[in-house]
Parts: structure tokens; sequence; C-alpha cells
């Protein structure tokens, strides 16, 4: 099948999709009353005796399909609604916690992708051999730990007792005055890619000063995983018969691990590594949490907390898209890795 | 295998006195961001509008960026001093006015006048948003509550019109719907919903335009937060203006240089929200932050860190009740049975005294004080908490006496209590631990008493309490026995506290069925009296009454704390004002 076909496919696919994922959120947060979701509304004890004023207002006792068609009317007016819990549009809160989140996406991916895959080919070729045992130790420790705690921890020793040494937030007050005024330009909002283009090195440092701990937190949980898949995707290549081929031709080892086993070894994580790159650019809650760094996985929990329904529905809109998109690259990606694979014919 | 034990072993030489030490707090902590005041909290601003903001943060933010007409003397919560207003007087009993500054400019170029004053005030009673503040403004000056009933606005353009004029040029008078005290009036002007806006701003910028005469101002009447300009700009005429807000980040202020009182002591204000109390107490320590925000749970954190200011013991205008409900709904999944018969409670059971009495006496006020609030707190006999006139400590409050607490359960339904028991459960919100606490304390406590007395506990979401607290149907109340929750002052009068407790249309009172003609009249006649002898004597006897027939179990006032570097000085309590940090402008910072 044709590339742009495929493609355009897969993207006419979205709109069931995301039909689907609005109507089965929205059904969810009808479980909550109208009260429920009108103390959003409400931000004092005295304010109570206005619910059903604001019950009134804003239709919340109104049957489920009006209330799910006055969103998509507004949704197909360019309208995602209103963000209370960070008083701005849905679609401009998209905006504005994304570069965040996709800034730790871009810094942490590349470190989970490539460590993983490296340490777990090193262990699948050394078998049962010390590398093998250490590396399965240590990505059974990095999965075992809590985020929250290794955080803290890291925080602990890297803010706390090294004073003042990677601090959490995403710029130090000073940084944030200079990106703030009208001499640095924000063309992407992620500090760090503005920081090269505007050719400011402080705020480049300071960018990656404070990148440094989440992206750590993040990555010490998601390369546990990777190196785990790696392994075992290794192992069962390095059994193929081509393998036995090769070495019996007397292909150097170095060789047929790296040409043979593990580009073949590659397929199912690059799946892995598709949604793991859609899941942290949906936000890393605990991460965003602990260090400041808010972004999309902060914003996401404060709404679902408050029973934010509008930047609930943004948000998993948003997520549906991501996901969809992903799995479009992670097929492309397939065709390039393996040349057996076609668009839309499975493997040949 | 090597590098690893290497590695490991590394890590532990840092790690290890990372964990066991205090995270770095014995080291000085620095001086920091000279000529600016960072401070790392939890609440985010709701809007900057002043008639909107109805939270502290909102209102603290507020209150850095506008002036009020009139401005509480330091401490004092009923001694003024003159704001945008140089003088008031009362012109009857049901009128006053206040002669308006001349000279002073907002932060965007206009002149104060007294034509925005009165537009200030006209535009809060026309927007009057649902859940919002202007309810103080709208009883006295309206004779009503909302100017809405179910959907309906219920006020003409000249009533508004009427309520605030300007007269003499430059005094604005408030004629009051009825005799108002001139005191409680102005508490309620100087709080944050009291800001001085500028009108030719306001309406440059698409707000209401002040014309009162049709029926267009209608359509400015309980809008949504975004239609106005002012949830996210701001032009006052206080000491700081608006340089940023990066919702759910910080807001930063940048000092107005030309502020009438004098140049303020900080250039910028930055409030930074930071959920993560690990992360704020770090950021205090490597005095990256002047001030933050510290729960009463890991107040012993800080408490022998040398090189902070820590100011203790400060009565807050708030309190936390038990409440009891009257008036249980039948279909309350909660009671059980929905019968005395051991099984349950009837959704009358608290309507018979010696139960509110029973529960009252079983309650362990001091472990809860020890336990709840750290022993930070005060105990309380009615609503009226210290700091409010006819507060007074002597006057008669519960304590546990297990005995006396059997004593009165035996008496309670017809004496057939102790021998048949009774099941129900109680709710707190989940993560409120003091709350928590407190159920606890009375489950244990009446179990002690007789193991026929069985309440469990159930923590629930905040919004569904809510739901099942402010809830009625044709004949009954909500589905909740108990339910806990806190109120804080909106002005420090003590008709605020006793109203929603005590009065039987009351916020509280209301949802539990609770109240009494009797006492109605005793708070209607105490509501509007000059503060004195008189007024305090008025208010011991509805102190006593809820003493007498008690409509939940005070809890306590707790008594608040504030942590600084050491650097910052010049703060005084006020409670009334919003936020934690203080009066800023009269506070200052330096290395000295």
């Amino acid at each position: 099948m044709e590339l742009r076909a495929y493609i355009a496919r897969r993207l006419l696919l979205l709109i069931p999709v995301l039909f689907g994922v609005t109507v089965f959120i929205f059904a969810i947060t009808m479980f909550f009353s109208p009260t429920e979701r009108a103390t959003l509304y409400v931000t004092s004890p005295q304010g109570m005796r206005d619910l059903p004023s604001i019950i009134e207002q804003y239709g919340l006792d109104r049957p489920f399909f009006v209330q799910y068609g006055t969103w998509l009317n507004q949704v197909f007016h360019g309208n995602l609604g209103w963000s209370n819990v960070v008083s701005m549009p849905v679609g401009r809160a998209i905006f504005h916690y994304l570069p965040a989140t996709l800034e730790l996406a871009i810094f942490a991916t590349p470190i989970i992708i490539l460590t993983g895959i490296f340490f777990g080919s090193r262990a699948a070729a050394h078998k049962d051999k010390p590398v093998d045992h250490a590396t399965r130790v240590v990505a059974i420790l990095g999965w075992s730990l809590p985020t929250f705690w290794l955080g803290l921890l890291l925080m602990m020793i890297f803010y706390g007792y090294f004073r003042g040494l990677l601090p959490p937030g995403r710029l130090s007050s000073a940084m944030e005055i200079m990106v703030t005024s009208g001499d640095f330009i924000r063309y992407t909002r992620i500090n760090t890619l503005d920081a090269i283009l505007n050719l400011n090195g402080p705020v480049l440092l300071d960018a990656l000063r404070h990148l440094i701990l989440p992206v750590i937190t993040i990555s010490t949980v998601n390369v546990a995983f990777i190196m785990r898949l790696m392994r075992s995707s290794m192992l069962e290549s390095l059994g193929k018969g081509y393998i036995l081929t090769a070495r019996a031709k007397g292909v150097q080892e170095k060789l047929v691990i790296s040409k043979h086993a593990r580009r073949n070894a590659l397929i199912p994580v690059i799946t892995v590594s598709g949604y793991l790159f859609a899941a942290l650019a949906g936000g890393a809650v605990i991460t965003e949490t602990i260090f400041s760094f808010k972004g999309m996985g902060w914003w996401a929990s404060q709404s679902a907390l408050r029973l934010d329904i509008s930047s609930v529905l943004g948000f998993a809109l948003f997520m549906a898209v991501m996901f969809v998109l992903v799995n479009l690259v992670v097929d492309i990606l397939y065709t390039r890795v393996d040349p057996r694979v076609r668009l839309g014919g499975g493997v040949q | 295998m090597g590098w690893i034990i290497v590695a490991v072993l590394c890590l532990s030489l840092v790690v290890f006195p990372a964990c066991t030490g205090d995270g770095g707090g014995s080291e000085p902590i620095p001086y920091l961001h000279d000529g600016q005041f960072i401070q790392q909290t939890i609440g985010e601003v709701d809007s900057l509008d002043p008639a909107w903001g109805y939270d502290t943060a909102s209102g603290e933010q507020t209150d850095y960026i506008y002036d009020t007409l009139l401005s509480y003397d330091q401490e004092s919560t009923t001694d003024f001093i003159t704001g945008l207003a140089t003088n008031w007087t009362e012109v009857s009993t049901t009128a006053m006015k206040f002669h308006i500054a001349s000279g002073i400019t907002f932060h965007e170029g206009g002149n104060l006048t007294a034509e925005d004053v009165e537009y200030t005030f006209e535009r809060a009673l026309v927007q009057d948003r649902a859940g919002g503040p202007t309810w103080m403004f709208n009883y006295p000056l309206l004779g009503k509550f909302r100017t809405r009933s179910a959907g309906n606005i219920t006020v003409t353009g000249a009533e508004i019109d009427a309520a605030v004029e300007i007269v003499d040029t430059d005094w604005v008078q408030f004629n009051f719907a009825f005799e108002f005290p001139a005191i409680q009036w102005k508490q309620i002007l100087v709080q944050s919903w009291g800001s001085i806006l500028d009108k030719e701003w306001c309406v440059a910028n698409g707000e209401w335009d002040g014309d009162l005469s049709g029926e267009g101002w209608k359509a400015y009447n309980n809008p949504d937060k975004q239609d106005s300009y002012l949830y996210n700009h701001a032009n006052g005429t206080g000491p700081w203006k608006l340089d940023l807000w990066e919702a759910g980040e910080y807001i930063r202020l940048i000092a107005n240089d030309d502020y009438w009182r004098g140049a303020p002591p900080f250039d910028t204000v930055i409030t930074q929200w930071v959920d993560e109390w690990s992360s704020r107490k770090l950021t205090l320590l490597n005095g990256d932050a002047d001030h933050v925000y510290v729960p009463r749970a890991y107040i012993g954190e800080l408490l022998d860190i040398d090189d902070l200011l820590k100011i203790s013991a400060l009565p807050e205008l708030s309190n936390d009740c038990l409440f009891f409900n009257m008036n249980i709904d039948p279909e309350s999944d909660l009671i059980g049975s929905g019968m005395l018969d051991g099984e349950g409670i009837p959704s009358d059971f608290f309507t018979d005294i010696h139960v509110r009495k029973g529960f009252s006496l079983a309650f362990d006020y001091d472990t809860y004080l020890a336990d709840a609030l750290l022993g930070e707190g005060t105990m309380l006999g009615s609503p009226l908490v210290n700091g409010l006139a006819g507060y007074d400590p002597d006057l008669p409050k519960y304590e546990q006496d297990l005995v006396e607490a059997a004593a009165e359960l035996d008496l309670a339904w017809g004496g057939n209590l102790t021998s048949l028991g009774f099941k129900f459960t109680m709710v707190y919100n989940s993560g409120n631990i003091p709350r928590k606490t407190a159920c606890e304390i009375l489950a244990e406590a009446l179990y002690s008493i007789n193991p026929l007395y069985q309440v469990s506990i159930l923590p629930m979401a905040w919004p569904t309490i809510l739901d099942n607290i402010f809830t009625e149907t044709e004949t009954s109340k909500g589905p909740l026995p108990l339910f806990q929750i806190g109120w804080i002052a909106d002005y420090p009068d003590a008709d605020n506290f006793i109203t929603p407790f005590m009065f039987s249309e009351g916020d509280f009172a209301y949802f539990q069925d609770y109240g009494s003609p009797t006492v109605d009249a005793m708070i209607e006649a105490a509501r509007f009296m000059a503060n004195g002898p008189a007024r305090d004597a008025a208010y011991a006897d509805i102190h006593n009454a809820y003493h007498d027939d008690p409509g939940g179990i005070m809890l306590a006032q707790p008594l608040g704390r504030r942590f600084f570097t050491k650097y910052i000085s010049g703060f005084y309590f006020n409670p009334t004002i919003p936020g934690t940090p203080g009066p800023l402008y009269e506070m200052s910072k330096s290395e000295s």
C-alpha cells in the first residue's frame, strides 16, 4: 500500500477513536452527581449555598446526551472548553503544559532506549555470565524502585546535601525572569531548545541543571523495562537458524551480535519505545509533581482530582491523537528495520 | 562485576550521609535573591478579579496589586487607617460616605476618582457571580444575598444605582437597605473584594460600561470567569504591579515605584505553587525561597533549624466542627437498618438532646488537640473563635467525661439506647488526617462506654462529601449522620461565625435541620448591635444556648505558624490578611 494512502487511512481511524474515547470518559464523569461536579467552581464553604445556581448555570443536571452534545458542539467550533484548575482554555493549557513534558520525554527517551538496548543486548550476548547477572539485578532494582522514593532521594542528595546543586522546577527564578523578558523569544517553550535558538548559554545550562534529576528518575524505571525486553528478544534471536548459519560460516561474533541478532531483536523494542514516548509525552505525574516540573501529567492529575471534566476530556483527546500518531510512526519504522514488513500487509 | 560494586559503594557514601542528615539544614541558609521576595505555597489563584476571588490565594495577590478604601491598623480588626479614602463618616444608621483621595494613579496611568469607586462597587453588584464574595455587598446594600432567584435577576438597575452614589464631588456614599453597623461595613470593605478598579480601563477592555438605565447590564450578571478581562489582568493602585501569571506555576509582581505610600520593600514578589513538601522545604533551606507553606504535620522538621524566623501561636479566624444531622435521609446507607434496633440508627437519632450531649461529653478533646493539631489549637465551646468580639474563653465548653457521657446516653431514646446500642458510619474527606483522627477518637470513646455503641469510619472524596452535606429531599436533609467541615472568616465579626452554625437558615444549620425561633431571635438581635459589653453579653447567651443544645462537637480553632528565612523582618499578625506571608508592604529583607 502506498505510504500516503496508508497514513490517510490511519488518520481517518482517529475519528471513531476520538468519538469513542470522549463518549466513554463523558459517560464515566456522569457517575458523579451534578453537585459533585459543581464543587469545582466553589472555593470556600460560604460558596456552597450557590451550588444549585452553579448547576443550573453550567447545565450539570441536564441529560447525558444534551451535555455531551453541548460539549461536542463547542469542540466543533474550535473550543475545547475551560480548564478551571489552571484558569485558561483547555486548548491553551495543552500548549502551555506540553512543552515541559516534551522536554522531559525528548531527553529521557533516547537515554532509556539506548541504555536499555545496550545493556539488554550485552546481557543476552553474555547469558548466565556475571555481566548478565549484574544487568538483571540492576534491571529488577530499577523496575522495583518507587518513582516518588527515588525522586525524593535524588532531590535530598543533589539539592539538599549538595546545597542547591540540582534544583527542582524548570528554571531558577533569575533565568525565569530572563526568558520572560522581551529579549528572549520563547519559540517552543521547551527551555533547552529555546535557549539554543536564542544562543543563550546561561539559560541552556540552567535548564539542563533542572532537567538532570527528573530525567534520571524517569529513566531509571523505564531503562529496566527496555533492558529486560531487549535481553529476552535478543536471546530469542540468538537461537534462530540464521545466527547458527552465520556462526558456522565463521562470521565474527561482534558482527553476529550487531548485524544479525540485534537488528532482528529490535522490532518489539521499537513497538514498546513508541508507546513509551507517547506515555512520557502524556506526562509523568509523580516526577512532574516531585520536581515541580509542571507538565501534562501534573495538569491531568489535578484536573482528575478536582473533576474538571473539560480538562480531562481535552487531555484524553490529546492522548488518543498522540497514541494513534505514535502507532503510525512505529508502523513506518518497522519497514525500515525489517524489509519484509509491508504497510497494511503484515509480513511478506 | 567489579565496576558495579565500586559504583554501589560510591553511591552509598553519598546516599547514607544525605539520608541520615537533615537535608542540609545544619548549614547556614545563604542570603540569596536580594530585592526579591520568593514564597512557595500550594493554593493556586482562582482569579485576579477582586469581585470574583473568594479564596485566600486570589485575595493575597489582589491585596498586593490593589488598594482598598481603608486598611486595618496593624494587628487590630476593629481599628482602621486611611487607604484610598482619606476620611469617612456615618451619614445615618443606613448610610455611610467616604472621601476619596486625590493625586493617586493606577498602574496604567489613570487617575483615581470617586467615579472609579462608585463603578467598582456597582460592578460587583452587577456581576454577583454564583459562589462569589459579593453577597457581603448585596445583603447590606440591596437587602438580599443574591441578585438572582431561580435563574432570574431580582434586582433593578435603579436599586443598584441607588445603593452607591457620588455625593459632594469626591465623596462616595453607600446607602444600606436597613440599619447596618458601620464597623461591619468597614470590615467588609477592607478585604480584597473591596479593591478599587479603574473604570476607564475596565470599560476600554470590554467590562460593563457603568450604564444601569436599560437592560444591558444584565448581560454582565453571573458571567463565566473567563468572560471578564479582569480574571488575568490587573490594574490597581497598589504597591506591586502584575508582571506575569503562569497559571499553575507562579505569579510574579514587580514594584510600583510610584506607589503613593512610597516605594515597596521588594522589587519583585514571586509566588510559586509547589505541591511537594520536601521540595518546598529544601528550597527554603537553600535560601531560594524566603517563605514556604508548611503543613502542620511537617512543622517538627523545621523547629530545630536556627536559621529560620519562626512565629507561632497565631490564632486564625477559623474552626472545625463535627455536625449532627437531625434529619438524616432515611435512604442513607450510612445508618444501617435505619432503626433503633442495635443494627443502625433512625433518621432522627440526633434530635434527642441526650445523644448530642453524650457524644459531646465522650469526645476526647485533649487527645484531638495533641494528635490532630499537634497541640496547636484552642478548644471551643461554640462557633465563636478567639479574636472576635464576644469571644470569652471562660464560657462553658465540653470536656471529656465518660461517666457523664454514659449517663446522658443512658437517658437517650427513653432509656433504650444502652441495651440496644447503635451502629452508623462517619465519613471524612480522604487524606485529611486531623478529620480522620477526630472520627477515630469519637468512635473509640463511644465503644469504650458501651461495646454496643459502634461507629465505623469511611473515607470519601471531598466533592462527594460536599454533595452529601449540601443536599436535601422533600422530607429530609443529607445522608451523612455526622459531618465535619470548617469555617473561615469572611470578615472578623461574631455574626459571621454564629449565623452559619446556629441560625436556622444558616449555611450549616439549615442542612442539619438545627435551630430554633428563640435562638434565631437572639442571633438577629445581636447581629447589628454595636460592639461593647451589651453585645458581648448577647453572644455569651448565644454561646450558652449552643452549649445547652449542641448542634455539633466544636473541635478547635487552629493556631497558625509562619516560617521565614532569618533575613525577613517586619511580620505582624492580622488574622484577616489573606495568605500566609503577612503584611508584605511593611516587611523587609536584608542580610544583616
